[in-house]
């Protein structure tokens, strides 16, 4: 047996989220510019002074009309105030918008906990009436697009993201999330194909970074690494539009060995982080430590629950790592890699296999197709003594494998269930494959799962092999695979224990049932 | 057929000009769309007379209803992009103004008058105006179609008022 925690790499796709729910980060704002222009704020200090001078219905909703659409709400919170004490004066809506004036608001959050399906179809419900009074609404049809993708519905998935490509052709926005769609639909070509045609992507550093991250993807080299380069050397535009370049281009840096310059453009990429840069330097912080962090606050954020996720299994707090998956899970819902943690943590290292099976649902219902995901799901069913259900699921990944999920997992995961169908030598024959061609550490986690599924199916305790596992064991340097391997080992103790503790339960009742015979013998010996 | 102003030339409205007010200045003008052609002219009329509408019933001008909830990135004092890419973030601002004046306006009228201002407040140049008018040969930010709606509604507003009376 064995789960796979990640396909081994980390890209700079593009996040997607609803959009009431995007971290409003610079993507969204306009092309970057080192300076905004002056406005003239002369018609809304007039307005205000005319409140001041005389104070009346008139003069207090001019104020704060002229401070709403000025973006200077601060200004009139007096005439706002006015307003709110004079409520016959004045139209009810004028009186919520004093009100919102006078109280901080909040862009785009995250909630704490969603059923994301039952959402996903709200959303589909919603958006599909109202695109009929209002069919050019970019944002809905992304909305819907996406909701689509978190159902399981690929096909109405890219009908509603073509309609948006068709409505904003060259938007930044819509061309990097129907990028990732295509990623998500395994379609990692044409997604290159749509942001290398957009004529601004040689000036934009947003699809630039999508440029070099697909062609990371694609194993290829990158079109515009040149000017991206330039770009970050020369540019002199703000921090925070750089932060996604800076980090796919270290990343393109540290694949092709340029260790140094990777650094680098990390520590760049570090200045105004989004949380898709902070959960890649975690992610890059893991193979190589002296790439700089970001400063702890950048990890509060309700949008960063993926950097979190790396960061606690790179300190090994297991329970936060699952907790921090599960938000990821709910943040990301059409995509597998979120589930694919959470049930490998859930299911390798806490053994919760109902937590495990929950997520593997839940993101197969999203990518059926993910073939990483569907090994987990066969695992966790197997471990749950769900063994039919098990080899109907394993008999869903066919070739071609998805790159990523390793032949030593697949091996492995037949090898569990050769054990749970009771045929020994099929399991141990596989379990041995596995460890021939797992390489490193990994060969030393197939070991730690044979002695952990021999242990649960066969009830044997093979000595030799858990010994040498765990002599070896402390030299591991992966944290997940060592506690992972550790967990197997330990689990596979307990089981062997309550195995004979069972026996011994077994064989205490039957003397006391023999005992019990015996006296109600002896007492009818006497009776007679 | 699109009709070129005198001046040949795209123009950048100067939102900082003291005489223009703001309040009512349409969107692609606060955005520094260039405005070209007539037509432009002729819609940034169209989206004023909403506008006006707007105000009526909610005491706020469109504008105030597309500002208020918007982020402040995408706020027309602090984007830098082109008006087209704004446009997508103005659509649920545009939407939710629309639902605030139907809730203001009284179910005799609404249907129509709602209808009418979603042509002429538009965000969307493009969009605005009546765009089957355009399909039947007539001008499409042509005004004379609105003057007769609001006119009919008008009368039958007081025409329901008199019955009550």
């Amino acid at each position: 047996m064995t789960a796979q925690a990640h396909d081994g790499s980390r890209r700079m796709l593009p996040r997607w989220r609803y959009g009431s729910r995007a971290e409003l980060t610079a993507e969204y704002a306009g092309p970057p510019v080192s300076q905004h222009r002056t406005i003239d704020h002369g018609p809304l200090n007039e307005a205000i002074a005319r409140f001041k001078r005389v104070a009346n219905a008139i003069t207090a909703s001019e104020a704060v009309e002229t401070a709403v659409v000025y973006g200077q709400l601060n200004l009139a919170e007096d005439a706002a105030h006015w307003l709110l004490n004079h409520p016959d004066t004045v139209a009810k809506d004028l009186l919520v918008l004093s009100q919102e004036a006078l109280s901080p608001k909040t862009f785009n959050t995250l909630p704490a906990s969603i059923d994301t399906v039952s959402e996903a179809r709200r959303i589909v419900a919603a958006n599909r009436r109202i695109l009929r009074t209002y069919p050019r609404n970019v944002g809905r049809w992304l909305d819907l697009s996406r909701a689509y993708a978190v159902l399981g519905l690929p096909d109405q998935s890219w009908k509603s993201m073509e309609v948006a490509l068709s409505l904003a052709p060259t938007h930044r926005v819509t061309q990097r999330v129907a990028g990732r769609l295509l990623v998500h639909l395994h379609k990692a070509d044409e997604a290159y194909q749509l942001v290398v045609r957009n004529a601004i992507t040689e000036y934009d550093p947003w699809l630039m970074a999508f440029e070099i991250a697909l062609s990371d993807l694609l194993k290829q080299s990158p079109r515009f690494i040149k000017q991206a380069r330039r770009f970050l050397r020369d540019s002199v535009v703000p921090p925070a539009h750089v932060s996604e370049l800076a980090s796919a281009f270290g990343t393109w840096q540290f694949r092709t060995g340029d260790v140094k310059g990777a650094r680098k453009s990390f520590r760049l990429a570090g200045i105004a982080p989004t949380e898709n840069t902070l959960a890649q330097l975690q992610w890059m912080n893991q193979k190589d430590s002296a790439i700089v962090l970001p400063k702890e606050q950048n990890y509060e954020s309700s949008f960063a629950a993926e950097a979190r996720c790396w960061r606690a299994l790179q300190a090994s707090k297991w329970e936060s790592a699952l907790r921090a998956a599960k938000e990821w899970q709910q943040d990301e819902g059409f995509s597998g890699r979120p589930a694919i943690v959470a049930s490998y943590v859930a299911l390798s290292i806490l053994r919760d296999y109902e937590e495990a099976i929950r997520a593997c649902k839940q993101g197969l219902n999203a990518d059926s197709g993910d073939q990483l995901l569907r090994n987990n799901y066969v695992v966790a069913l197997a471990k749950s003594s769900q063994i039919d259900t098990a080899i109907e699921e394993f008999v869903k990944i066919q070739e071609p494998y998805q790159a990523g999920y390793f032949p030593f997992v697949r091996m492995a995961t037949a090898g569990l269930l050769a054990f749970g169908i009771g045929d020994a030598d099929l399991g141990t024959k596989l379990y041995k494959k596995a460890a021939e061609v797992a390489e490193g550490e990994n060969r030393l986690l197939v070991l730690a799962h044979q002695f952990n599924a021999e242990c649960t199916f066969l009830n044997i305790n093979n000595g030799d092999l858990e010994k040498e596992v765990r002599i070896r064991l402390e030299d591991m340097k992966d944290p997940i695979a060592k506690a992972a391997a550790r967990s197997a080992l330990d689990e596979g103790q307990s089981l062997i224990a309550l195995h004979t503790s069972d026996v011994t339960k077994k064989i205490e009742a039957t003397l006391k049932l023999s005992h019990r015979f015996d006296h109600l013998v002896l007492s009818f010996d006497k009776s007679t | 057929m699109q009709l070129t102003a005198p001046s040949r030339r795209p123009e950048i409205e100067d939102i900082n000009d003291k005489t223009r007010d703001l309040n009512y200045a349409p969107p692609e003008v606060l955005y520094r769309r260039a405005q070209v052609t007539l037509d432009d002219r002729f819609a940034a009329d169209l989206y004023q007379l909403g506008s006006v509408a707007v105000y009526l019933f909610t005491s706020t001008g469109m504008n105030a209803h597309l500002c208020r909830d918007i982020p402040p990135m995408h706020h027309w004092n602090q984007w830098s992009g082109s008006y087209e890419d704004v446009l997508p973030y103005l659509a649920p601002q545009f939407e939710s103004a629309i639902s605030r004046v139907s809730d203001a306006v009284d179910s005799l009228v609404r249907d129509e008058l709602i209808g009418a201002i979603r042509q002429l407040c538009n965000p969307d140049v493009n969009l605005r105006g009546d765009l089957g008018h355009k399909l039947a040969g007539q001008p499409r930010y042509g005004v004379r179609r609105f003057v007769s709606l609001f006119d009919r509604l008008a009368t039958k507003a007081e025409h329901a008022l008199k019955i009550k009376r």
